[in-house]
């Protein structure tokens, strides 16, 4: 048989943007913070020079232009060349960042709506309303959005100045955690934009910015982290400090997994698991704790020739406790029960075992340790799984189809038990009267057994739909935590339906009340918006398409929620 | 119960709960019991009416016609869905098939467990009869059909399966034509006895009682076909046996899918009828009670 042959592919195939060129490289270089680095230090085949010519792009921002918004994911960092950008210490309006928060409706005004229900498909009055207290230009980096009367919007007692040779946005990007403050353009500003990726490999070679941005993380974020973990709230400051000081940060897997686990899918069953990236090993010794900071990771059993997996590990939960407190209490050293490994991009924070045998255990009731034990496998899916009336457990075969399909990621996934739906559709058009006559989901999508996850929008806990929108029209409702599409600040350039992993947003062609299509003046091209299931945020009542289904069919459920999905399975 | 959080916002200030994930066995033994106490309480009034000489007719009518209007309100939920202060449809299923077998024992102490004589009568009770049959027929192909749909490999949705039976055909038509140079015997077993099957839609009997029995037979008569084969042409037809499996199941999809869209059809559309005769019915019957 012949092989055909075929350039292998390389990580830079793709470099970051299209800008740059080798003397745009050398100016670079010339500025700090590159300017002080020790390029000796870089590998023959990861130069500094390479990095920055395949993983940054020089971005060119005017006053009042929006570099990052607040609640944004991100996946780069941002440093001044030349200008000055303003960060805003104050959380500016999310009607100004272009978001929509929508208000409930009343019973009159819901009636008035689906009376008003349009006959066409995708009825917009308009096209591009962008406006207010904002607005939107395109250049030749792409659409920018700008604040208008920036000077009055912002309060100058609080913000802080970046200028040159400073970075910004590097922990959003590092710890795929929302952006945590706005930041706008102060004149004309050169930006170097720097993929996470590029940034990982400086830091990695560069023991001055390592050392800087670990210094940042500590001060600016760990902690907080920290105080925010549950079991670690009965601790006093100093203690959390200390804790913070020997904590170690550590990330698994590629940051853009939303690309590849479907690759993972296709190779056999026994394999998939060992490609996942190892984070503690079944049989080794402990050493010490491991708290999820973001992301899930797989807790999974050897069995015979392939691994069993047991219980997804979600953010803010633990590994390790058990075995460190069975330790202290016998003295013994104990060996983990169980491997960990990362799905998808998983970050952790690890705790050593002396660190919880002398502060954390210590200053715990026993009460506590014993709840904390507890409840760290109750809020798992399979093990010890939560009581059931007939005593039934969630079998193995749904726990890895949830976690091949990524569904784990859902805090609103639709489960459909076919068992009892009688593909009468009255959930589909129960969506399309709460949205202008258009379904926001489809009655399809993988089954196991008789559970079928639906396409509809999952609002997930990692939203890779939310980076690398131009506008922030995507976003999380910060009361509610639904992802939200705001349709007037949507500029339909699909960024956020190509990076959702489950094809869950729609782009549509928008229309007129006649149902002629609304074309670009320019190119006369169909104008497009992004759409999805939005949970019927501005209804009462909940999602119309499970108030609207019959048969007790449907769900919109936590996946990681191990309790519903159990009682959900053995109704 | 600790949950994954989110970074801003949480998911507890949502809408929930969303559904009440009560056991359905619980559910079924508690609303029979609400039943038999409705149905006991029905019956204990019709007695008391009765020894006391009162024309028990007019109360049971009454209280017929309103519980089949609650019967016909369910329509109306379905289509103001977006009318939350309603109540959940499946909550007004529930009360839908409940009242609905209400409605039979409250039918019957109204007729006084005998047939009506009169022709006009005597089409009311056939309407009724239809309507209740039909409506029991609903409540058990809806628990049971679901299940067999389920143990299909793969799922269709009704309105797309004319459009995925087109799919199949092509692909069966394009492996054929690839494999006419090399296997001509499959070429022909294609256009003697698989031509029909993926071109034309299945019989009436079919729709009636779906079964495997054609598919079974043209995969027999295919694998026998692999004697005549050279090895390439026997990956053909493994192929068209996959095809086979497909627009079988597509086939069984479609029947079945429209036996639960059909009997829904003329159970709604007996009831409109039968509303329609039962007014008349309650206009003539007071226009001619005669004062008593």
């Amino acid at each position: 048989m012949e092989a055909t042959t075929s350039k292998r592919p390389n990580r830079w195939d793709e470099p970051f943007g299209d800008t740059m060129t080798s003397e745009v490289v050398d100016g670079v270089l010339q500025k700090a913070p590159f300017c002080d680095m020790n390029r000796d230090s870089f590998p023959a085949q990861l130069q500094l020079q390479d990095i920055i010519l395949n993983d940054t792009r020089v971005c060119n921002f005017q006053e009042g232009d929006i570099v990052i918004r607040e609640g944004d994911y991100g996946n780069s960092a941002f440093l001044v060349l030349d200008g000055r950008v303003d960060v805003s210490l104050t959380s500016l309006p999310e009607s100004m960042l272009g978001r929509a928060t929508p208000a409930k409706r009343g019973w009159l005004k819901t009636i008035a709506q689906h009376l008003k229900n349009s006959r066409t498909n995708e009825f917009r009055k308009s096209a591009n309303v962008l406006g207010g207290s904002f607005g939107a230009r395109k250049s030749k980096d792409g659409t920018r959005i700008f604040l208008q009367n920036v000077s009055q919007v912002l309060d100058s007692e609080n913000v802080v100045s970046i200028t040159n040779g400073q970075l910004f946005g590097e922990l959003a990007a590092f710890s795929r955690s929302p952006r945590t403050a706005t930041v706008i353009a102060r004149g004309d500003v050169q930006l170097l934009e720097i993929r996470w990726q590029g940034l990982r490999d400086i830091i990695r070679f560069d023991p001055v910015l390592r050392n800087y941005l670990d210094h940042l993380y500590r001060e600016n974020s760990l902690l907080v982290h920290l105080r925010e973990t549950p079991f670690l709230g009965e601790l006093e400051n100093e203690e959390l400090q200390q804790i913070a000081d020997a904590a170690v940060f550590s990330s698994y897997g590629e940051f853009d997994w939303q690309n590849h686990f479907r690759k993972i899918n296709q190779t056999n069953l026994s394999e998939r698991i060992t490609l996942e990236p190892l984070i503690r090993r079944e049989g080794d010794y402990v050493n010490d704790l491991v708290l999820i900071r973001n992301g899930f990771a797989r807790l999974s059993r050897e069995v015979g020739h392939g691994h069993q997996t047991l219980a997804y590990l979600g953010k803010g939960e633990i590994y390790g406790l058990k075995e460190i407190t069975d330790g202290y209490r016998s003295d013994k050293k104990i060996p983990f029960d169980f491997s960990l490994r990362a799905v998808g991009h998983t970050e952790t924070i690890t705790i050593p075992s002396e660190v919880v045998e002398k502060i954390i255990i210590p200053n715990l009731s026993e009460q506590s340790v014993e709840r904390l034990l507890n409840q760290q496998w109750l809020s798992n899916l399979a093990v010890n799984p939560p009581p059931s009336d007939n005593g039934s457990e969630i079998e193995t075969g749904l726990i890895e189809f949830l976690g091949e399909f990524r569904f784990i990621n859902g805090t609103q996934t639709m489960l459909i038990d076919l068992d009892r739906c009688t593909r009468c559709d009255d959930c589909v058009r129960a969506c399309a009267a709460a949205h202008d006559n258009n379904p926001r989901f489809t009655r399809e999508g993988p089954k196991f057994g008789n559970q079928m996850v639906a396409s509809a929008c999952m609002h997930c806990s990692d939203p890779v739909c939310m980076i690398g929108c131009p506008t922030g029209a995507i976003g999380r409702d910060m009361t509610t935590g639904n992802i939200l599409i705001n349709d007037q600040t949507c500029i339909g350039c699909s960024t956020c339906a190509n990076s959702c992993p489950y094809d869950n947003i729609k782009m549509v062609e928008i229309s007129d009340r006649r149902g002629n299509p609304l074309v670009d003046e320019d190119s006369k091209l169909p104008i497009l918006k992004a759409t999805k299931c939005d949970l019927c945020s501005d209804q009462h009542g909940g999602p119309a398409c499970v108030q609207g289904c019959p048969h007790d069919a449907m769900i919109r459920l936590n996946t990681n929620d191990a309790t519903t999905l159990n009682q959900w399975v053995h109704r | 119960m600790m949950r994954p959080r989110l970074t801003s916002g949480s998911i507890d200030k949502r809408d929930e709960p969303i559904m009440n994930l009560i056991k359905f066995a619980y559910r079924r033994i508690r609303q029979l019991i609400a039943l038999a106490l409705l149905i006991a309480t029905v019956s204990l009034i019709v007695h008391q009416l009765d020894t006391s000489l009162q024309r028990t007719s007019f109360i049971t009518g009454w209280g017929l016609m309103s519980v089949v209007g609650l019967l016909t309100c369910y329509n109306l939920r379905k289509r103001l869905s977006f009318l939350s202060f309603l109540g959940s449809s499946r909550s007004w299923l529930q009360i839908h098939v409940y009242f609905g077998f209400l409605a039979v024992v409250v039918f019957l102490f109204h007729i006084g467990f005998r047939i009506p004589n009169g022709k006009f009568e005597l089409i009311l009770t056939g309407l009724f009869m239809f309507v209740s049959l039909s409506g029991f027929y609903g409540l058990y192909i809806t628990r049971i059909i679901p299940k067999k749909l389920t143990a299909v490999k793969d799922e269709a949705v009704y309105e797309q399966i004319p459009s995925l039976r087109r799919t199949v055909r092509t692909q069966a038509e394009q492996i054929v034509h690839s494999c006419t140079s090399f296997a001509p015997a499959l070429a022909d077993f294609y256009m003697e006895k698989l031509a029909y099957f993926f071109e034309s839609p299945r019989s009436l009997i079919y729709y009636a009682i779906p079964n495997g029995r054609q598919k079974r037979a043209l995969l027999l008569e295919l694998s026998n076909m692999d004697r005549y084969l050279p090895e390439n042409g026997r990956d053909s037809s493994k192929q068209l046996m996959e095809l086979i499996h497909r627009k079988d199941d597509l086939d069984y999809h479609h029947a079945m899918q429209g036996r639960l869209k059909i009997w829904l059809f003329f159970h709604i559309a007996a009831t409109y009828s039968m509303i329609l005769f039962a007014v008349f019915h309650t206009v003539l019957v007071h226009a001619f009670h005669g004062g008593i």
